[in-house]
């Protein structure tokens, strides 16, 4: 079953465009992926989706219910991690915590105290006096205090320190297992690559490729670098090169095709080092990107 | 939820106002009326002096000034200013928290409709209108007995026109809140309005044109019309009314189909 689908989703801001033609679907248990740089669109698919801003056109259905008409329901059983935290002032952050329990009708404090305690957040301290790493743990435990069936997160790791980051993660994982579906928007692509099953690629308010990253991986795109003895490296009829840089005996490039035509084109030049390597996500976005 | 969180907010605030319009209640009638009538020909030879538009646009006509139901049309005037302040600055409050502290994404993605948030916090607003407002117009109510009022029926009428009046301030700062890009300081645009409101009315009473009485928030339900006539002005009430009920539902619309941003 897919938890979240879309066809065709618009959203104009007057005349500027936010999204435009947003369609893909997130299974039921996945961590999907949303990758794609400032502006891309990320945001604003996920507000819609929550929504927080009302679409131009297209469909957006969360749990098979309509985003819009049926918001009620679907955040009955949504967690969302916004990019950016602010809360209320004069509020200890259990207090705000206890507040947003009470919307789901559910007795969190157990869960509360065992997140706080994970993330080591001290729930006695206001919100507005707390470093943003501090705020960034309070947002993530308010969005998984009622154990929703599905966590939304947008840029979430941002002001956590890297152990706070591998226990989130960790966290993420756990829910995950429990049955959660996460929906992940970032772009830091090594977290993307960490955690997430499939990912979007969004780029100018549209997705411009959805990736499996078991396959992506897979794939036959390779990093190859060179160290030559002397000379310099032309790709000549080797089809597949991307992304090639020269810098001084070093050449790095991308290839994707035959290795046995690549390993024959190589075995003509004078090589001191061959390394051939997977890619990391960052490099093949730059190269869809670049 | 909402509306606990909200009033928990407020009391504080609330609690404030009752207190300031108890006070300045007391202390004018109580305190200052019997010290007015003992010195009735003082005070008449001092008004005397004012020049007559001055002494109109503070409430101070001669003619009828010393019997406790005219003295409570001229107490109206002050009450009503604090009175407008308080609730367009609690309405301000309670409708912009969000904005102003860039939380709205925390309310708008829990499993509550905006509509019920809207009624939620108006239900707060009015409620702190009622707790603003009870301690005053009991003390009123027991100083008119106090001093032996005659009008007793035209007395409710009197005592509904501070709540009534307030319910146009209470729909404006919320119309304010909703619509305003920004609102930076909710106290400081209350007390803009309330004594805009003020100095509209005192351009009413001053100049005598009939036009700038439905331009004065403050007089559509007017405690000197009941004393004239034994009620509201019918166009006065009908405009207060509708354009209470066009601000609160242009807030309503606008609160309930705006897009959140972050």
């Amino acid at each position: 079953m897919n938890v979240i689908e879309t066809r065709g989703l618009t959203k104009y801001y007057g005349r500027q465009r936010g999204i435009e033609n947003v369609s893909f679907e997130v299974e039921e248990g996945e961590i999907y992926g949303f990758v794609g740089p400032n502006g891309a669109g990320k945001s604003t698919t996920i507000r819609t989706l929550l929504n927080l801003i009302h679409k131009t056109g297209g469909e957006a259905r969360i749990f098979g219910l309509d985003c819009e008409r049926d918001s009620r329901k679907i955040l009955r059983q949504v967690g969302y991690l916004p990019s950016e935290v602010f809360y209320y002032d004069r509020m200890r952050a259990i207090d705000l915590l206890r507040y947003a329990a009470s919307f789901y009708g559910v007795d969190s404090t157990g869960r509360i105290h065992a997140l706080a305690e994970r993330l080591q957040l001290d729930l006695n301290r206001r919100v507005e006096d707390m470093s943003l790493g501090n705020r960034k743990k309070v947002g993530i435990i308010q969005g998984l205090l009622h154990s929703p069936r599905l966590i939304i997160l947008d840029e979430p790791t941002s002001g956590l320190d890297p152990l706070m980051q591998r226990t989130f993660f960790d966290l993420l994982r756990e829910e995950n297992e429990r049955g959660a579906t996460v929906l992940f928007s970032s772009h830091i692509l090594g977290e993307v690559q960490r955690l997430c099953r499939r990912v979007a690629i969004v780029r100018d308010g549209t997705i411009a490729s959805v990736e499996d990253m078991a396959q992506l991986r897979g794939s036959a795109c390779k990093r190859v670098t060179l160290t030559l003895r002397e000379g310099g490296f032309n790709p000549g009829r080797l089809e597949g090169v991307a992304s090639l840089e020269e810098r001084g005996r070093e050449v790095t490039f991308l290839y994707r095709g035959d290795c046995q035509r690549l390993l024959a084109q190589l075995s003509g030049y004078p090589l001191e080092n061959v390394d051939i390597t997977e890619p990391s996500l960052e490099e093949m976005f730059m190269h869809y990107y670049a | 939820m909402i509306y606990r969180f909200e009033m928990r907010r407020q009391l504080g605030a609330a609690v404030c106002w009752a207190v300031s319009l108890l006070a300045a209640a007391l202390l004018l009638t109580e305190g200052f009326y019997p010290v007015f009538l003992a010195c009735r020909t003082i005070v008449e030879e001092y008004i005397a002096t004012f020049p007559p538009l001055l002494a109109a646009a503070f409430g101070f006509q001669l003619d009828d000034l010393f019997s406790i139901d005219s003295y409570m049309t001229l107490v109206y005037l002050y009450e009503a200013l604090l009175g407008a302040i308080a609730v367009t600055t609690a309405a301000l409050t309670v409708f912009a928290r969000e904005k102003r502290q860039h939380c709205a994404d925390f309310l708008m993605t829990r499993p509550v409709s905006r509509c019920a948030v809207f009624l939620r916090k108006l239900l707060c607003c009015l409620t702190l209108l009622v707790l603003m407002d009870l301690p005053c117009l009991l003390a009123q109510l027991m100083s008119y007995q106090h001093f032996q009022g005659t009008h007793r029926t035209e007395l409710l009428l009197t005592l509904l026109c501070l709540p009534l009046n307030q319910l146009f301030f209470l729909a404006l700062g919320a119309f304010l809140a909703v619509w305003l890009r920004t609102v930076r300081s909710p106290a400081g645009l209350g007390c803009g309005i309330g004594m805009g409101a003020f100095l509209l009315s005192m351009l009413r009473t001053m100049t005598e044109l009939d036009a700038l009485q439905y331009l004065s928030p403050l007089y559509y339900f007017s405690p000197l019309t009941v004393r004239q006539t034994g009620g509201y002005d019918p166009v006065c009430a009908v405009l207060g009314l509708a354009l209470t009920l066009l601000l609160g539902a242009a807030a309503f619309v606008r609160y309930t189909r705006q897009d959140v941003t972050a």
